[in-house]
């Protein structure tokens, strides 16, 4: 119990010291350019392509904070974008960011509790990794979108175990369908209700039933096609490729590629 | 034998991408999905040497070569492998450009480990209503996994001629070449949009490809397995490079030491020297033919006794590397320590045939879409990869030293080419490629293969490699001997006295340097160095100027002003190092 008391004095520390950061970053345009260009650019895009956001979907964003990046980046591929947080300092903060980059009609900006906020309608939302009682607000979202909704948060993984809490998929009440490592001790999971997860998160060993294939010049002629059967063999250290067996051909696959497959459990 | 000799003398051309015409109505294509064989297939028709590997992208140009049929010369054109015709990468956009030129007869090599997705190419091929022959390959594979190919079938439902073909043995070829030349265009309507095509492709793979019964694993299955994986294939990929290593500079230095060396000084030499001090006169044409720099001493020994054993170890345990289908392998294991450059693991394949010469692997980049990925590649071969004949040169100058300080120096040459993948991956623009690679079989190297290619590439040296040698060693004796050194050497000794703190001598190997690869070291060995002077003269060699038909072939693969800007980058990067290095040992040894 004392351990828990400790985590959470040390996680709203150091979540302190961030929100600050943004701040200053929301006054300066220069400052914020590069503390986001460092820290959120890349993970921002990967978890855009996870999710498979396509422009005009409706998105949410919980905790997006003084300065509502991922809420930039989804209004700039053209979302319509709901970005809440439970703060009114970061809303009235992030208003003005947003105003200054000329976002005000694609980003929509409100000071709501994510647990209590109505999902109903949007197709993906993101949750960020400083939102606490991150477990009601997933659980929330996945009662309240349909079953091709999707859900992208950040959990840590590794050393910033030690500061966040993190969630592990039995805990969930909802599939995760793909995750992604990211860079500084997180990882970005992608959730959503119906049963379907991609082949990036099957089990080695596991004989699947291929349902959705991005488009791709060499994945058909591969055997990666709807309907096809898929044993996924292991994968590399480093985070590198997966080994996967159609047809009795062997095919190493990139990560990110594999998490874009759609696959359901077959018999 | 006769037959095999006169076609042999036909000559044999390659063309690049950019030129694909031939004498309209006379080309036969080989084609077929990547690493079916179709090069084997070419070699055997044609009795030419295309290179043929056990990895997807082998052919990266195509190849052409005569095949007579009723005293009529027809082409035989060897087009990169295909999984498709959508016109996505580089091989596929040959491969159109070529159906489109009228083509006489087409042979469709398929393997029939993954006939389903090879009938998918061979429906959109003949649409093209062009005479098709289909070779169903690799048959003796399929048996081992308990497959037997229902050829009739095939044959029935397709209305076109199909053979069953085991390529390395010759089976069947002969019937492929009877065929090709009595087949009328297919007559069949078959499929003609793509998911019809796959849904025809599916329903009579599931027909043709009988099970014939359950076969438990093999041994092959379990070494793929071993080998795959990252437990144990990353402990066992460190023991077979290591063993690879050690061969390649053990077989070379024990040849080196034992044979080739005794070889020259005992039995070529003395009469050579006595032959000449016979007939020309002591002063400085002798000095040129038999000096310090003797034209005809070192002109010899360094190309033969000092390189070739090196050459001839390497290319052995290259092509058995290759033949065997484990680079892949490698290259899948090491990719996702290559996504932290940007680059993937298959990329590791180009940049080992580097180590043979930078020339084959700055053209194995050919097949790859991305502009970045081979511009990366071509950079880090011409600034850190040394070609066989420096490497050679480097064992000669080093590994008498201590074996240590050659490992130190290949780990060195490592480090800087992850530096520059670091540098180049964030200032090139472009993306990651995503890794999607088919993982070929493992196969035993067949000897005979493999003799055939390391003799083919053994030839390749001595023409392309060996001869310029001695060309160079001759305008070193000059230099020397003419006392050109001496002025180079004074307007020299600022950066290599001063800056590197080497012998005035060193001017030698920094000029010679700029036409080929290893003469920038080879002069040093008889300097008597001291160990830090070894070692920096071995780094400046590394990265200095990448030989002079490397840049030639930069400026002609890319751009002239890229082949500058390599220059420059070496250059500077070998002088910088060279002089930190100098420095920084001097402090410790």
């Amino acid at each position: 119990m004392q351990v828990i008391q400790q985590k959470n004095n040390l996680f709203k520390k150091i979540f302190r010291v961030v929100q600050g950061f943004e701040f200053v970053a929301g006054d300066i345009p220069w400052v914020g350019k590069i503390y986001h260009h460092f820290f959120y650019k890349k993970l921002v895009e990967k978890e855009i392509k996870m999710a498979g956001v396509q422009p005009g979907m409706g998105v949410a964003q919980v905790g997006c904070g003084p300065f509502p990046y991922s809420a930039i980046m989804l209004a700039r591929q053209g979302c319509k974008v709901q970005a809440i947080d439970n703060d009114p300092r970061a809303i009235a903060q992030a208003r003005k960011v947003v105003s200054r980059l000329g976002l005000e009609d694609k980003i929509e900006l409100q000071h709501q509790d994510g647990t209590e906020f109505d999902y109903t309608g949007l197709e993906r939302v993101f949750v960020s990794l400083h939102v606490q009682g991150r477990e009601r607000i997933l659980d929330k979202a996945v009662g309240d979108m349909g079953v091709e909704g999707r859900i992208v948060f950040r959990n840590p993984r590794g050393w910033l175990r030690l500061f966040y809490p993190s969630y592990v998929s039995n805990q969930l009440s909802c599939q995760v369908f793909c995750r992604c490592r990211e860079k500084l001790g997180k990882e970005s999971l992608c959730v959503s209700r119906c049963k379907q997860k991609s082949l990036a998160e099957a089990r080695s060993g596991e004989v699947l039933l291929i349902k959705k294939v991005p488009v791709h010049p060499l994945l058909p002629a591969l055997g990666f096609r709807p309907g096809k059967k898929v044993c996924l063999q292991g994968r590399q250290c480093f985070n590198g490729p997966l080994l996967a067996l159609v047809d009795d051909r062997k095919v190493a696959l990139g990560v990110e590629l594999a998490n874009l497959i759609e696959v359901q459990g077959g018999e | 034998m006769e037959e095999r000799g006169r076609r042999k003398r036909r000559g044999h051309r390659c063309g690049q991408f950019e030129n694909t015409s031939f004498s309209e109505g006379k080309a036969i294509l080989l084609m077929g999905p990547p690493n079916v064989g179709k090069s084997v297939f070419f070699n055997y028709f044609t009795g030419l040497e295309a290179s043929v590997a056990n990895y997807v992208g082998t052919t990266v140009e195509f190849s052409r070569g005569r095949i007579v049929e009723n005293r009529e010369d027809y082409d035989l054109i060897d087009v990169p492998g295909t999984y498709t015709l959508d016109a996505t990468n580089p091989a596929e956009k040959v491969a159109l450009k070529m159906l489109q030129e009228n083509p006489q007869g087409i042979i469709c090599v398929l393997d029939a480990g993954s006939l389903e997705s090879g009938l998918y190419l061979l429906l959109q091929l003949l649409q093209f209503q062009v005479p098709i022959v289909a070779a169903i390959n690799r048959i003796d594979l399929a048996r081992e996994r308990g497959y037997i190919v229902d050829i009739e079938e095939l044959e029935k439902e397709l209305g076109i001629p199909v053979i069953a073909t085991v390529a390395l043995n010759h089976e069947g070829l002969e019937e492929v070449r009877e065929r090709i030349f009595k087949t009328a265009p297919p007559s069949k309507t078959l499929p003609a949009t793509s998911s019809e095509r796959w849904h025809f492709a599916e329903s009579l793979t599931r027909r043709a490809l009988v099970r014939e019964g359950e076969k438990g694993e093999s041994l092959r299955q379990k070494w793929d397995g071993w080998l795959t994986g990252p437990w144990p294939g990353l402990p066992l990929a460190l023991i077979i490079l290591g063993f690879i290593f050690s061969m390649i500079i053990g077989l070379g230095m024990g040849m080196r030491q034992y044979l080739l060396l005794p070889f020259f000084r005992e039995l070529i030499f003395p009469p050579l020297t006595a032959g000449v001090e016979m007939i020309i006169p002591p002063g400085i044409i002798r000095n040129i033919l038999i000096g310090d720099y003797g034209f005809l001493i070192k002109g010899l020994e360094w190309p033969l006794a000092l390189v070739f054993p090196y050459v001839l170890s390497f290319y052995l345990g290259l092509s058995v590397l290759e033949d065997s289908g484990y680079l892949p392998r490698f290259g899948v294991l090491l990719d996702g320590l290559m996504a932290r450059i940007g680059l993937r693991g298959s990329n590791i394949i180009p940049l080992l045939l580097g180590y043979g010469c930078a020339i084959p692997g700055i053209l194995g980049t050919r097949a790859l879409e991305s502009r970045k990925e081979r511009v990366m590649i071509s950079t880090m071969i011409a600034l850190a990869v040394p070609c066989i004949s420096q490497s050679g040169a480097f064992f000669a100058l080093l590994a008498e030293v201590s074996i240590i300080v050659v490992l130190a120096l290949f780990l060195f040459s490592v480090a800087a080419m992850f530096v520059a993948g670091l540098v180049m991956d964030r200032i090139i623009p472009g993306e990651r490629m995503e890794t999607v690679l088919e993982i070929p079989e493992l196969l035993v190297p067949r000897p005979r293969l493999l003799g055939r290619k390391i003799f083919m590439r053994i030839k390749g040296y001595i023409f392309n490699g060996a001869l310029p040698m001695v060309m160079a060693v001759g305008i070193a004796s000059l230099i020397y001997e003419t006392r050109l050194l001496v002025y180079l050497g004074t307007a020299l000794s600022p950066l290599i006295e001063q800056w590197l703190r080497l012998p005035s001598e060193a001017a030698v190997p920094l000029i010679l340097g700029i036409v080929r690869r290893e003469l920038a070291v080879l002069p040093l060995v008889e300097m008597g160095l001291n160990p830090v002077q070894l070692f920096v003269g071995a780094v400046v060699a590394l990265f200095y100027v990448p030989c002079i038909a490397v840049l030639a072939t930069l400026a002609r693969e890319f751009s002239l002003k890229l082949a500058v800007v390599i220059l420059g980058v070496t250059v500077g990067t070998a002088f910088l190092l060279g002089g930190i290095l100098a420095r920084v040992l001097g402090l410790f040894v």
